[in-house]
C-alpha cells in the first residue's frame, strides 16, 4: 500500500519536474533562436534624442521642460539623468510611454521636430561625442587632466604619420583601445568626459604629443614599457 | 512494469529528445550566425587588402611617371595624386585588422610620403624641384616597388583558400617582415608628419633660468591667488620640460604644469560645473586679460572668443605695432559663473615667441565685392610646414556668415579662408 502511494507520489513529482525541464528547454531554445535572429535587425537609424545626446536640440528640450516645470537642472545641452527624469515625467503626464527617450511622438507632443540634421550630433560634434565615449570608457575614474590627456593621445595619433588620419579610424583601429574591445566605449559619457573631449578638440594637450599611454600596474607588454615616458597623470603613464 | 511507469518513461524520452533537438537547433543557429559574421569580417579585411594593392599600384605608377618627366603642371598634378593615393593606402592598411608594428611602419611611411609630395607640389608653384628632392622621389619609388612585391606575395597566401580574417593581416605583416630590404627613410623636412618635429625647442624659454620644484610651488601661488593644498605630483619630460602640481582653487581641483626653465605656466586644467552664468563674454575677456598679465605674458590680445555653455574659450595672440602674431597663441578657458580661470594652454607661445621684425608693403587689398569688410589687420600666420608667413587678415561678412580671409601682402593673392560656424559655441573651419 505504502509503496503504491510512494510510487504515485514519485510519478507525479517526476511528471512535474519533466514538464518544468521541457518548458525551460523550450524557453531557452526559443530565446536563443530569437536573440540570434533579431539581434542584427535591431540597429535602427531613426533619429532620437536620449541620454548622452548633446547639442542644440537637447537645449531646446531642456528649455521647454524647464518652462513647463518638468525640469529643474541647468540648460546645458547635455542629456543627462536629470533631463531623462524630466522627459519621463513629461511623458507620464502626457499619456506617452515613459521611456525617457525623445522620439517622434514625444517630440511632437513638445512641439519640436527631429528632422535629421537638427539631431543629437552633427558634423564636428559627432567626432567629439565619439571621443567623449572613449574617454568615459577608458579613463572615467581619472583626474580631469588625465581625461583630457587620453583624448589628446587620440588626436595626436590622428596627426601622427604612424596612425590612421581620422578620429574614428584611430579609435577603432584593431586592438588600439581596451574600451573598444570590451564594449565600455558604448556606455553613455558624463558631462566631465564631454568637456574633456571638447578641451582636447580645442587644442589642449597635457601630454605634449604623446601617442601611447598605459597603466603601469596592469600593462604587461615589454614593447610599450620601452617607450619614452613624458609624464604620469593619475593611473596612466603617457609616452611617445 | 506498470502502465504508469511506462508512460513516465515515454514522456521522459520524448522530453529529452525534444530538449536535445531544441538545443541542437539553437546551437546550430548560433554557429551559423558566428560563421556568417566571421565571413563578413574576413570580407571586410580582404576588401581592404585588395584596395590597398590597387592604391599602392597607383602610387607606384604615379611615382614612376614623376621620375621621368621634367616639371611643370603635370608633375604637380601627379604629386597631388600620389598624396591622395597614399592617404587611401594608409587608411586601407590600418583596416587590415592587425596591431603589428610592421604595418604601422608602412602606414607611417605612406603618410609621410604623401605629405612630402603635397609639400613638393605646393612648393613647385614658385620653385622647381632641386636635385636632392628629385633623388628623394626616386628613392621612395624604389621603396614602393619593393613594398608592392611583398604585398603581392601575401596574395598567394590568401588564394590558398584560407579566408579567415586573421590570415589577411598575418599574410601582409609577415610578408613585410620578411622583406627586410625595405628601409623606410626618415623624413627630415619640416612637415606636419616629419620626424624633426619631436626635437623642437621652446624659443621663448631659451636662455631663461631653471627653477626648483619649491620655486615652482611659489609660482603656483603667485599665478593662482587663493590656491590651497598645492602638491607637487611629478615631472613632465617632453620637449617642454615641466613640473606638475595639483591644488585646490575655489570649488575646483586644478592641475598645472610650470616650465622648469623660466617658471612659466605651460598648461592648466580644471573641471568646473557651471550653474548660472554671472559674467558676460566681455567681462570674461577682461578677466582673461588680467590673468595674462599676472602670468607674465605681455602684449597679448584676445583674437577669438567662443562661449560654450557658459565656459568661455578665449584665444590670445601676441600683438605688437598692430601686427597680430598668430603662431604665438595662448588658449584660455574662463568660467562665466565665477570668473575663475579653468584652463590655459601656452604651448604654441612657448615654442614660437621671439621678438621679430616684420614689414608690410602699402598695397591696396581687393576682395570679392559680395563681401562686407568688418575689419582688416596685418598679421603673421603659421603654415602647415611650421614656418610663418606675413598676411593681411580681412574679417568680412556675406548673408550673415562671417569669413576670415588671409591674403599675401605682396601680391594680394588669397592664401587661406576660414568660415565661422555657430554650433555649441563658435568654430572656425
Amino acid at each position: 500500500m505504502g509503496n503504491k502511494k510512494n510510487r504515485k507520489f514519485n510519478v507525479s513529482v517526476i511528471n512535474t519536474v519533466l514538464t518544468v525541464i521541457l518548458l525551460i528547454a523550450m524557453a531557452v531554445t526559443a530565446a536563443v533562436t530569437l536573440t540570434e535572429l533579431t539581434s542584427s535587425d535591431e540597429a535602427e537609424a531613426a533619429t532620437v534624442i536620449k541620454q548622452g545626446s548633446t547639442g542644440k536640440t537637447v537645449r531646446t528640450i531642456q528649455t521647454k521642460l524647464k518652462n513647463w516645470g518638468y525640469y529643474t537642472g541647468s540648460v546645458d545641452g547635455i542629456f543627462g539623468s536629470g533631463t531623462k527624469k524630466a522627459v519621463m515625467y513629461f511623458q507620464r503626464k502626457n499619456g506617452l510611454p515613459a521611456d525617457g527617450i525623445v522620439g517622434k511622438k514625444t517630440a511632437a507632443a513638445m512641439g519640436i521636430s527631429l528632422s535629421s540634421g537638427s539631431g543629437a550630433t552633427g558634423g564636428n560634434s559627432n567626432d567629439e561625442y565619439l571621443l567623449a565615449r572613449l574617454i568615459y570608457g577608458e579613463a572615467r575614474g581619472e583626474p580631469y587632466t588625465g581625461q583630457v590627456a587620453v583624448a589628446a593621445v587620440v588626436l595626436n595619433r590622428v596627426k601622427s604619420s604612424s596612425f590612421p588620419n581620422t578620429i574614428a579610424g584611430v579609435i577603432y583601429q584593431s586592438g588600439a583601445f581596451t574600451a573598444v574591445s570590451d564594449g565600455q566605449i558604448n556606455l553613455t559619457p558624463n558631462a566631465t568626459a564631454l568637456r574633456a573631449a571638447r578641451d582636447a578638440m580645442n587644442g589642449w594637450d597635457p601630454t605634449y604629443g604623446c601617442l601611447f599611454y598605459y597603466n603601469p600596474r596592469t600593462a604587461t607588454s615589454a614593447w610599450i614599457r620601452s617607450k619614452k615616458i613624458n609624464l604620469t597623470i593619475g593611473e596612466h603613464v603617457f609616452c611617445v | 512494469m506498470s502502465k504508469k511507469i511506462k508512460t513516465v518513461l515515454i514522456v521522459t524520452g520524448a522530453v529529452l529528445l525534444l530538449a536535445v533537438i531544441g538545443l541542437a537547433t539553437a546551437l546550430g543557429v548560433v554557429e551559423k550566425k558566428r560563421k556568417e559574421s566571421d565571413e563578413k569580417i574576413a570580407g571586410i579585411y580582404e576588401k581592404s587588402y585588395y584596395e590597398t594593392v590597387d592604391s599602392m599600384n597607383d602610387v607606384e605608377l604615379k611615382l614612376s611617371k614623376i621620375s621621368v618627366i621634367e616639371g611643370g603642371e603635370l608633375k604637380r598634378e601627379l604629386l597631388m595624386d600620389v598624396w591622395r593615393e597614399c592617404d587611401v593606402s594608409a587608411t586601407n592598411f590600418s583596416q587590415l585588422g592587425t596591431e603589428s608594428e610592421e604595418i604601422s611602419k608602412v602606414i607611417k611611411f605612406l603618410n609621410q610620403l604623401g605629405d612630402y609630395c603635397l609639400f613638393l607640389s605646393t612648393k613647385m608653384k614658385t620653385t622647381p624641384l632641386n636635385d636632392e628632392e628629385k633623388a628623394n622621389i626616386n628613392k621612395f619609388y624604389d621603396v614602393v616597388k619593393e613594398l608592392n612585391v611583398t604585398l603581392n606575395e601575401a596574395k598567394d597566401n590568401l588564394t590558398d583558400g584560407k579566408t579567415v580574417a586573421i590570415i589577411t593581416s598575418e599574410a601582409v605583416s609577415g610578408a613585410i617582415k620578411n622583406h627586410s630590404s625595405v628601409e623606410y627613410p626618415e623624413m627630415i623636412y619640416d612637415g606636419p608628419f616629419s620626424d624633426g618635429l619631436n626635437d623642437r625647442t621652446p624659443k621663448f624659454l631659451d636662455g631663461k633660468a631653471e627653477i626648483t620644484t619649491e620655486e615652482g610651488v611659489s609660482k603656483v601661488s603667485e599665478y593662482f591667488k587663493g590656491a590651497t593644498d598645492i602638491r607637487y605630483i611629478g615631472e613632465g619630460t617632453a620637449s617642454i620640460p615641466t613640473y606638475l602640481y595639483e591644488f585646490k582653487l575655489g570649488r575646483n581641483v586644478g592641475n598645472a604644469q610650470i616650465t622648469k626653465t623660466g617658471g612659466y605656466l605651460a598648461m592648466y586644467n580644471a573641471y568646473c560645473e557651471i550653474n548660472e552664468p554671472n559674467l558676460s563674454e566681455e567681462e570674461c575677456v577682461a578677466k582673461g586679460d588680467e590673468y595674462m598679465t599676472n602670468f607674465g605674458f605681455s602684449d597679448m590680445k584676445a583674437v577669438w572668443v567662443s562661449n560654450d555653455d557658459s565656459t568661455v574659450y578665449i584665444n590670445y595672440a601676441y600683438c605688437k605695432d598692430d601686427v597680430i602674431f598668430y603662431p604665438d597663441l595662448i588658449k584660455v578657458k574662463i568660467c562665466a559663473e565665477t570668473g575663475d580661470i579653468i584652463g590655459l594652454e601656452s604651448q604654441n607661445y612657448l615654442y614660437n615667441h621671439t621678438e621679430r621684425e616684420v614689414s608690410f608693403p602699402s598695397k591696396t587689398i581687393v576682395i570679392n565685392s559680395l563681401l562686407t569688410v568688418k575689419q582688416q589687420s596685418k598679421c603673421v600666420i603659421p603654415t602647415e610646414w611650421n614656418a610663418e608667413i606675413d598676411a593681411i587678415e580681412v574679417i568680412a561678412e556675406k548673408d550673415g556668415t562671417e569669413y576670415y580671409i588671409y591674403l599675401n601682402p605682396e601680391t594680394g593673392e588669397e592664401i587661406k579662408v576660414l568660415v565661422t560656424i555657430e554650433e555649441s559655441g563658435k568654430l572656425l573651419m
